[in-house]
């Protein structure tokens, strides 16, 4: 499970009699965190979101690319996450329970913006492509090329993809956070990696800058 | 299956892209808890809380289906438009019977179509309707003239079929006549573009202002009994396969062979194919027509030397010396040709013969003599046969050619022109004639 970076400062909270003061919540363990968030404290809330929605929001953009998709998503996470928040069995398993429910909703919004990128290349694609190319500057070039190959992807086979060779999981756990047998994983995993090959092989450029990625590591291995 | 030389190029993708991919900024963190916070004091349900781009996209979506759909219909709905078979009526005293229609010999009758489409009959003029379609319709012209407007059309098919020849429209205005007892067809395009199928397997493309005159040799149940004995070989490889086509410009007209239909024979010995002998009615006709549908001029011409000019005009039939009068103007032999057709004028007064001579011999004195004289005939012509086959052509050659020396006669003819052949060939010369005097 990948670690998110921690904030740090001054929070406002309020004290019994409803008045507002300032302390430091970061230092406040997950379990805690959870409970206080069941009880529907709003500090617990607040901290809840700035201490997980960083990793949350890097899950989802490996996954879904599109900036506006993650942050929709994320916000369609944590509303998930505070509703259900009482009935988290082992509060300090709150990072768990928050990615479970990030790669639920990760897998549900990659599906939806399958079907969406469908409509938007049927209707729509003829006029945003215009509006699309004036961002699509140089220095973006290589994590848009990036977002192109993860793109091509089944839903499915991106979230495999994404949550072993990005977050590390293993592929039981794949298996387990997704409802699917071991067989599936693997072979899903296979496909990925097949697929996200033939896109890098399609794209020269990309191809050119992964290639010199490699040679530099080996070079660096090397020495 | 993945080479495992793969491996390090899907794990430097893998890097790159953890590398390019931006970590949430503390910007993004503060405004998605104050959306997340507001959503959830407002109470909405999860889907609800996606931000209103989304919103902003549906109608542009439900715009561009909409107007798909509306396309979709609109296309559908034309093409059952289309497939619907045309539909017509008949304007004008015309009598019908069955789907053979007769115009009044006294007055035009029109063909209106339901794709505004319209065929003008000329007086007397007989046609059926072999069939309507959504495509066009199917036209037999039996006898007469018409003035065709076909409205142009990516599928549009019009097919009018005279005698042996098949004239096939997309879209254009045309002039046809069809003489059936001559076996003469004339078409005049004004616009667009015809095709004409002549037996056996020829086409000529006819366009905008040309104009072509084809020759059938006519059917062989207008022969006798001892003609039809005499000649049925011949018959049967020349019948109505054989046609001739010549064509050429309004302005500069090439005049083509006409064939006439069975003649009653001159006397002397026949060098017909078959043979024709003697000058009794009874005896097959000469060959001067068919020589002539197939080109043989001067054949004509010194077939009729050889048996004498005298008594051929004073003996031969209406389509025989017709076939000698077109067969001399055609090898240049003027005067041989108007000598023949005075004699038909004489010979055969008051008959349609007779009056279509008054036209040739307007056509044959612009050649000699000049306008002043080829006038007097086409005067005469238009006196006798105001609705004879030719009287559109008439009419426009003699607006031409009094187009320069008397404007107020051609301003005459020009309105009566446009008052019965609105859309003919020479449709555009007569507008001007008419302009010129309102100014």
């Amino acid at each position: 499970m990948p670690t998110s970076v921690r904030r740090t400062g001054p929070l406002s909270a309020k004290d019994d009699a409803g008045d507002v003061f300032a302390t430091e919540f970061s230092t406040v363990d997950d379990a805690s965190l959870a409970c206080a968030g069941a009880k529907g404290e709003a500090w617990a809330e607040k901290e809840i979101w700035y201490r997980f929605a960083p990793m949350v929001y890097a899950l989802l953009q490996r996954a879904l690319g599109s900036r506006h998709d993650t942050e929709d998503l994320l916000q369609e996470v944590f509303v998930r996450v505070f509703e259900r928040l009482r009935t988290l069995q082992d509060p300090a398993a709150l990072r768990s329970f928050i990615y479970s429910i990030a790669v639920r909703a990760l897998n549900e919004g990659l599906r939806q913006k399958s079907i969406r990128s469908r409509l938007t290349s049927l209707f729509l694609t003829p006029f945003l492509r215009s509006s699309v190319a004036h961002v699509d500057f140089e220095s973006r070039d290589v994590l848009r090329r990036i977002e192109a190959v993860l793109d091509k992807m089944h839903p499915r086979l991106r979230t495999v993809f994404v949550l072993r060779r990005f977050d590390g999981l293993e592929l039981m756990e794949i298996a387990a956070r997704l409802d699917l047998s071991l067989a599936t994983v693997k072979r899903d995993m296979e496909k990925a990696q097949n697929s996200i090959v033939r896109s890098i092989r399609a794209d020269d450029r990309l191809c050119a800058v992964l290639e010199s990625d490699v040679a530099r590591r080996a070079g660096e291995v090397g020495r | 299956m993945r080479h495992k030389m793969d491996e390090p190029l899907v794990h430097a993708f893998v890097a790159r892209a953890e590398r390019e991919f931006d970590a949430i900024t503390q910007e993004q963190l503060d405004h998605g808890w104050q959306r997340l916070r507001q959503a959830r004091a407002a109470g909405a349900p999860v889907r609800h809380v996606r931000e209103e781009r989304r919103l902003r996209l549906l109608p542009w979506v439900a715009g561009f289906t909409a107007a798909g759909l509306v396309a979709l219909l609109g296309i559908l709905g034309y093409r059952a438009f289309l497939s619907q078979p045309l539909r017509y009526t008949v304007e004008g005293s015309a009598a019908r019977e069955g789907n053979a229609i007769t115009a009044s010999p006294h007055a035009a009758s029109r063909l209106l179509f339901s794709d505004d489409s319209r065929i003008v009959l000329g007086a007397s003029t007989r046609l059926t309707v072999d069939g309507v379609d959504a495509r066009g319709a199917r036209i037999g012209l039996l006898d007469g003239a018409i003035d065709v407007f076909v409205r142009a059309r990516a599928n549009g098919s019009w097919r009018f079929l005279a005698g042996p020849f098949l004239v096939r429209v997309q879209g254009t205005a045309f002039h046809l006549a069809f003489a059936s007892s001559r076996g003469r067809l004339a078409l005049q395009t004004s616009s667009g573009q015809v095709e004409v199928f002549a037996p056996p397997g020829r086409t000529v493309a006819v366009g905008p202002g040309e104009s072509l005159e084809l020759f059938a040799t006519p059917p062989p149940s207008i022969a006798t009994p001892a003609h039809t004995a005499a000649t049925r070989d011949r018959e049967t490889t020349t019948s109505a396969a054989d046609a001739r086509l010549a064509l050429g410009h309004p302005r500069a007209a090439v005049e083509s062979p006409r064939r006439r239909g069975g003649s009653p024979p001159v006397g002397g010995p026949p060098s017909s194919p078959a043979g024709s002998a003697g000058a009794s009615p009874t005896t097959p006709p000469l060959a001067w027509t068919e020589w002539l549908s197939q080109g043989k001029f001067s054949r004509v011409v010194a077939d009729a030397e050889r048996r004498g000019i005298d008594e051929v005009i004073a003996q031969a039939g209406p389509a025989d010396m017709a076939a000698l009068a077109d067969a001399a103007r055609y090898i240049k032999r003027y005067s041989l040709s108007r000598q023949v057709l005075l004699a038909m004028r004489s010979r055969f007064a008051a008959t349609e013969s007779a009056k279509d001579a008054s036209f040739f011999l307007g056509r044959l004195a612009e050649a000699t003599s000049g306008a002043e004289s080829a006038l007097k005939w086409y005067d005469t012509y238009l006196r006798e046969a105001p609705r004879g086959l030719y009287t559109k052509e008439a009419m426009g050659r003699e607006m031409r050619l009094r187009g320069a020396s008397s404007q107020e006669r051609a301003r005459q003819i020009a309105r009566q022109y446009l008052e019965r052949f609105p859309q003919g060939p020479e449709a555009d010369l007569a507008r001007s004639l008419v302009g010129s005097s309102a100014e």
